[in-house]
């Protein structure tokens, strides 16, 4: 994520600094559906996810005047937003810190063989199906997969986000996908490539 | 265009739907930022209770009710000797020992109360988050 924000962004972000709220109003505007999904994607409920980035914007606007812009907004929000979610779901920072100890799955590279279009199901059941599977995935993948494929975080940036080596990042995606490729199998979504 | 299960699973990743926050956050949002902006220029982190803070307090309870309690079951000759020692140490051969315990005291208080300062001085400097 680049850490220059655009000049209009930068501008909100002084004016907001010097006090200006309405500014603020416009940060809050581009920024709170990001924060809110980091928050949704961690915390599971709509309500608490609510009440999180709510939170977060309160905690920004009362620190702004210490943000340095060493990285970008979106960067520093997401890093308020995690810390509270952290500290409403205290265990996910065990699961976060457990994985730099994983080993990685031996899972089986799925085959490149030719997929046939028609044997399939539709592209829209099978993205359906794997987004309930995200859903399902336990706190720290789901967390992952949001930093990484939805915000579209390098693993640098989320290693230094969660606080965590760059290889347990690239670890927990590998486990996420793993994981995610059993139950779509289990689903027989996978079924025509794997039997 | 031939696809791979390996392509499904990306391509699931990559269209996973960026949830839709509720209509009223970004009123909500303002509100609370509203509400906060008096204290934004000396924001001191809200209130809150720990176990620490009931530990200590169970602690000062149980110090206080034993010294209550215990007080008036001491016999009579420990008062005695208190009061001796008291006497005793207002004697001018004390002095010296009188002015150290004084100044090493001034010294202790003078030093824990530029530790607080400077404590304060931090959390009113600190970024909260760091960046």
């Amino acid at each position: 994520m680049d850490t220059n924000p655009s000049p209009s962004e930068a501008k909100l972000i002084q004016q907001a600094r010097q006090g200006s709220a309405d500014a603020f109003a416009a940060l809050v505007d581009q920024h709170q559906m990001f924060v809110y999904n980091l928050a949704l994607r961690t915390l599971g409920s709509p309500d608490d996810a609510a009440d999180a980035a709510q939170e977060a914007f309160v905690r920004a606007w009362l620190a702004l005047p210490n943000f340095r812009e060493q990285s970008s907004l979106r960067t520093w929000l997401y890093r308020i937003t995690l810390n509270l979610c952290l500290n409403r779901v205290p265990r996910l920072r065990r699961q976060i810190n457990e994985l730099t100890s994983d080993e990685a799955l031996d899972l089986p590279e799925p085959q490149s063989a030719a997929f046939d279009p028609a044997a399939s199901l539709e592209t829209r059941q099978r993205r359906a199906l794997i987004h309930a599977e995200i859903d399902r995935l336990p706190e720290q993948y789901r967390l992952l997969v949001t930093l990484r494929y939805q915000d579209d975080l390098a693993y640098e940036e989320i290693a230094g986000l969660l606080n965590i080596p760059v290889s347990a990042v690239k670890t927990g995606l590998f486990r996420a996908k793993g994981r995610l490729r059993q139950a779509l199998i289990g689903l027989n979504v996978y079924e025509e490539q794997f039997v | 265009m031939k696809q791979t299960p390996s392509d499904w699973l990306e391509d699931g990743l990559e269209t996973y739907p960026i949830a839709v926050p509720p209509p009223d956050l970004s009123a909500r949002i303002l509100r609370s930022v509203r509400q906060s902006q008096g204290s934004r220029a000396f924001a001191p982190a809200r209130f809150r209770l720990t176990w620490m803070d009931y530990a200590l307090g169970l602690l000062s309870l149980v110090v206080t009710g034993l010294v209550v309690f215990l007080l008036p079951l001491l016999p009579p000759i420990f008062w005695l000797r208190l009061r001796f020692a008291w006497l005793l140490l207002q004697s001018p051969s004390m002095q010296p020992v009188l002015l150290s315990l004084a100044v090493g005291g001034a010294l202790l208080a003078g030093l824990a109360l530029a530790g607080l300062l400077a404590a304060l001085a931090q959390m009113n400097r600190r970024t909260l988050w760091p960046q």
